[in-house]
């Protein structure tokens, strides 16, 4: 039925010579539960169901999203797709050439053991409960939290060159976080990470996996024990990031700058360029000689873990920095020829109502051979910083400023105490040249970012981060704070 | 576009196939069109359509909230089952608050534009090919967006509440880039498609770029400075997640003292749909008429927005500032406005001896929710000012400011506001100087 649609949508594309055409029809279930201090604060099911045309014409691009899955209601929109593009042709200046890409028939489906939609929801609430009640225990604790996200995506995608594919992509998200207010203050911490917690190209399993309840409490306690920790330090220091910390970090210095379209100029307008500007590849000293950086969709339970993109390119693995050059953008099968490649399939739209844009896919940096104990050890005096509370980095992806939860003070290689109210700053290539050591992978992990921002009409991607632990020297510390 | 009759027997049935003892639904969505263009071409234009129902259902203290995109025929009855079903599965809520009777809500006039929505994809690309025409002449480069649409938002519950409102918005962003990668920007949000100047706005954009070159380097440290109106907006945008809403207040997050002094006297931000620069919902997302609510009045901190559940606990009447359920963040204001001073932009710049003006921030983001430190940078051209008269580019810098703080430190506000929309805020500012602002590192 919506193959049908969809090659109807193509049909009339091509009739009307259309250069290329393709069609996404998209089918998205998701479940949000919220608890908050030992009740219910919502759950919520929706549904959303759409078709997208995405169709060029005369070396231009137009794009139609259309919730109605009826024939004439796909034929306006496919008509109107058209109509778009004749408009934007007007002022094109090259005529738009896509990269070839390989004609696919095929169905994947994303790894998964329990689907979360087959547990009942008290199950799901009572889980949450549980972690709740023990956070609750904990005296001066405010606000605590517990969270819970499930997301299925189905869709086919197809376009005027014979590629047909279906997908069935599953998300599963979850995380606790516990806050100590004052006067003067409040403070939380969050497990295992902040702003809802971990997620995964997974199925309820990862759930049973987060060990929630048994981190309830400490983290409580944390999160009480900082109202009265000191402030942490100004001035130059080492530091070590946690792992979903440097997710971060690596999503924000490295992900975003390393889009081929943002270096291009397409975001001039609104997320901005790169400093990793064209004459740079291949020849950039970005981070030191320790860092490796890989885009690879195939990677297990990485949020941005698909069978193929957008355009219907099969996922992969690429060097994006390699021995600390750069040696490959993020790219799609319009900006690949630009850098004389193939598209390395990272074109996503958020949903069906969107056009596909270079996103991140998962963005990993790859594990060294340190283990997290002698990374510890061999520290004689820094600062562990470790869950995000704050991010904000320039148009060009230069200078950044990050604030996290927790700071662990490192002496004579061992964990000595907390700070509170952490900040670092820093200028990407500097403090990635800075870094001198990264943990091996017993300590390695992939992170879900779901709420990366892009584009206009904006759009949301969900994104993964596979890191360890790393070490910078150096770094500008409490400028938040400062003065 | 979705209108007010057929709503009604959309709502009317959807309630009719909920078994629930209270049953609240609402519908949001509508069309948009967007030309977005960088390189001097339009490289993506694009249409969105979309409406979505939410019910929520009560049934003594369990609650059930579902939203479907597909509601047509025999998918309306599937959209309220969802909900019954999350219902039925639900554990008690003990903080449950009963649905709205119905309540008088004044009309906005002039919310919707018809003519707006019969300009074509071809007119858009017209006014763009101007635009870049334009920057071309003057050797810059042109990104930017025109955006159009309208919006329905509608609301019916079993308690006899029914609320409807239509409006249509347009929008105009635009990045002038020089031979030396330095920008300028403009921009402009409003109701209607004439009301967008082009010509001036273009103007605007393509000046900042061409006095944008030959930056100098500021060391970091305290200047006085001159934001411009989208740089105080960016600012007074985090006073309403950190503070305003009564959640936060509640439990104890918020900046919010009561009565007591926290910035300026100068200084009075109000929320009001219904003022020109911040037209918004007549209701809110639980159908309760908005109200007019001054949040900080010469510097004192003197209300607080309501949604049904805070103002119960708070012994209060809501204000209608509930946002669409789950509403886990609580009330919310939505139109902001800081109101204007006397002076004119001009004259601020000219009565001023030595300071920063900024054009825009960005990547703006809390550092301290309580003592709303806030960081992010400059954008799209900051200007050294002296003796009255901008006299060079600056390079950006990051900020890290309290906002209570810069608000206390205003010494001219200018008297024009201008609406600018973010984040599903429209908040109408005006131009400050704040005498003491902390500049913190260079940037890009
Ligand atoms: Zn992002």
């Amino acid at each position: 039925m919506d193959r049908k649609l969809a090659e109807l949508a193509l049909e009339i594309a091509q009739s009307e010579k259309a250069d290329y055409c393709d069609v996404r029809v998209i089918r998205i279930m998701s479940e949000a539960i919220d608890v908050k201090n030992g009740s219910i604060d919502g759950v919520k099911r929706e549904t959303d169901v759409g078709m997208g045309i995405r169709v060029l014409f005369d070396g231009a691009w137009g794009f139609a999203g259309n919730p109605d899955l009826k024939p004439n209601k796909v034929e306006i929109a496919a008509r109107r797709a058209l109509e778009i593009a004749r408009a934007s042709a007007r002022l094109r200046t090259d005529k738009v050439k896509l990269a070839p890409a390989k004609r696919i028939e095929d169905k994947w489906i994303s790894p998964r053991v329990i689907d979360p939609f087959e547990v009942s929801l008290e199950e799901k609430i009572e889980f949450l409960l549980k972690a709740d009640k023990e956070m609750r225990k904990v005296k001066d604790i405010k606000i605590t939290t517990g969270h819970m996200d499930f997301r299925k995506e189905c869709k086919i995608f197809l376009n005027s060159e014979g590629t047909f594919i279906e997908q069935d992509i599953l998300h599963t998200g979850s995380g606790i976080s516990a806050m100590a207010v004052n006067d003067q203050e409040m403070q939380v911490r969050s497990f295992p990470s902040s702003f809802r917690g971990q997620f995964k190209t997974e199925g309820y399993e990862l759930i049973k996996k987060l060990n929630l309840e048994e981190n309830a409490c400490r983290i409580a306690e944390e999160a009480c024990a900082l109202l009265s920790a000191k402030q942490c330090p100004e001035g130059l220091r080492t530091i070590i990031l946690g792992q979903s910390q440097l997710a971060l970090q690596v999503h924000e210095s490295c992900g975003h700058p390393t889009e081929l379209d943002r270096v291009l100029g397409s975001e001039a307008n609104y997320a901005g360029m790169s400093f990793l500007t064209l004459d740079k590849l291949n020849n950039f000293q970005y981070g030191s000689e320790q860092v490796n950086i890989v885009v690879d969709a195939t990677c297990p339970g990485g949020l941005g873990m698909f069978g193929y993109d957008d355009e219907g390119v099969p996922a992969q693995c690429k060097y994006l920095i390699k021995n600390g050059i750069l040696v490959e953008y993020l790219t799609s099968r319009e900006t690949a020829p630009v850098i004389n490649k193939l598209s390395n399939g990272t074109m996503r739209a958020d949903g069906w109502n969107n056009l596909p844009l270079i996103r991140m896919t998962n963005i990993n940096l790859l594990p060294g051979n340190i283990s997290y104990e002698d990374l510890i050890e061999s520290t004689d005096d820094g600062i562990l910083l470790c869950d995000n509370r704050s991010w904000s980095i320039d148009d060009k992806r230069l200078n950044f400023q990050f604030g996290t939860e927790i700071g662990w003070k490192i002496k004579k290689g061992k964990i000595a105490g907390i700070v509170k109210n952490p900040t670092y700053t820093g200028i990407t290539p500097e403090f990635w040249n800075s870094c001198d050591a990264i943990s091996d992978k017993n300590s390695w992990d992939i992170w879900g970012t779901p709420n990366c921002g892009k584009g206009q009409p904006p759009q949301t991607a969900r994104v993964g981060h596979g890191v360890s632990y790393a070490r910078f020297r150096n770094v500008k510390v409490g400028v938040g704070y400062a003065g | 576009m979705l209108g007010k009759e057929r709503a009604r027997k959309i709502l009317e049935e959807a309630i009719s196939y909920s078994t629930s003892e209270e049953t609240e639904v609402h519908i949001t969505g509508g069309k948009h069109w967007l030309t977005r263009f960088a390189n001097n071409y339009i490289h993506q234009n694009v249409v969105q359509k979309d409406y979505s129902i939410t019910a929520r259902l009560i049934e003594g203290k369990k609650v059930g909230i579902a939203s479907s995109n597909v509601f047509h025929d025999e998918y309306l009855k599937d959209a309220i089952l969802k909900a019954q079903e999350v219902l039925r599965n639900q554990i008690d809520d003990p903080h449950i608050v009963p649905l709205s009777p119905p309540g008088e809500y004044k009309e906005i006039k002039n919310a919707y534009d018809a003519k707006t929505m019969e300009f074509t994809p071809r007119q858009s690309a017209e006014e763009v090919e101007h635009v870049i025409k334009k920057c071309k002449k003057n050797d810059l480069i042109a990104a930017g967006t025109l955006s159009l649409g309208d919006n329905v938002v509608t609301l019916m519950n079993s308690k006899g509440t029914f609320v409807y409102h239509a409006w249509t918005d347009v929008g105009f962003t635009l990045t002038t880039i020089n031979s030396e990668g330095g920008t300028g920007y403009s921009d402009y949000y409003g109701t209607g498609i004439d009301e967008i100047d082009v010509e001036n706005l273009t103007d605007i954009a393509i000046k900042k770029a061409l006095l944008n070159k030959n930056q100098i380097e500021l060391p970091p440290g305290e200047y006085p400075v001159i934001l411009e109106e989208k740089a105080v907006a960016s600012l007074i945008l985090f006073l309403s997640s950190l503070g305003f809403g009564a959640l936060s207040h509640q439990e104890g997050r918020s900046f919010m003292k009561a009565d007591s002094k926290i910035t300026g006297e100068n200084i009075t931000i109000i929320d009001d749909a219904y003022k020109k620069e911040t037209l918004g919902l007549p209701f809110d997302f639980e159908g309760v008429p908005r109200q007019k609510v001054t949040l900080i009045e010469n510097g004192i901190a003197t209300g607080l927005v309501y949604d049904m559940k805070t103002a119960h606990k708070g012994n209060v009447v809501s204000t209608g500032h509930a946002l669409p359920p789950p509403s886990t963040r609580g009330p919310f204001p939505l139109n902001l406005s800081l109101l204007p001073g006397n002076i004119s932009k001009e004259d601020i710049i000219q009565n001023t001896d030595r300071a920063i003006l900024v054009t825009r921030f960005w990547y703006d983001n809390v550092v301290d929710p309580k003592k709303t430190i806030v960081t992010g940078l400059t954008r799209d051209g900051i200007y050294l000012v002296e003796g009255g008269k901008i006299t060079t580019a600056v390079k950006n810098m990051r900020y890290n400011n309290s906002v209570l703080e810069a608000l206390s430190h205003v010494s001219y506000i200018s008297n024009k506001l201008k609406s600018i929309k973010k984040y599903g805020l429209t908040i109408a500012c005006p131009a400050i100087k704040i005498d003491k602002f902390k500049f913190s590192g260079l940037s890009a």
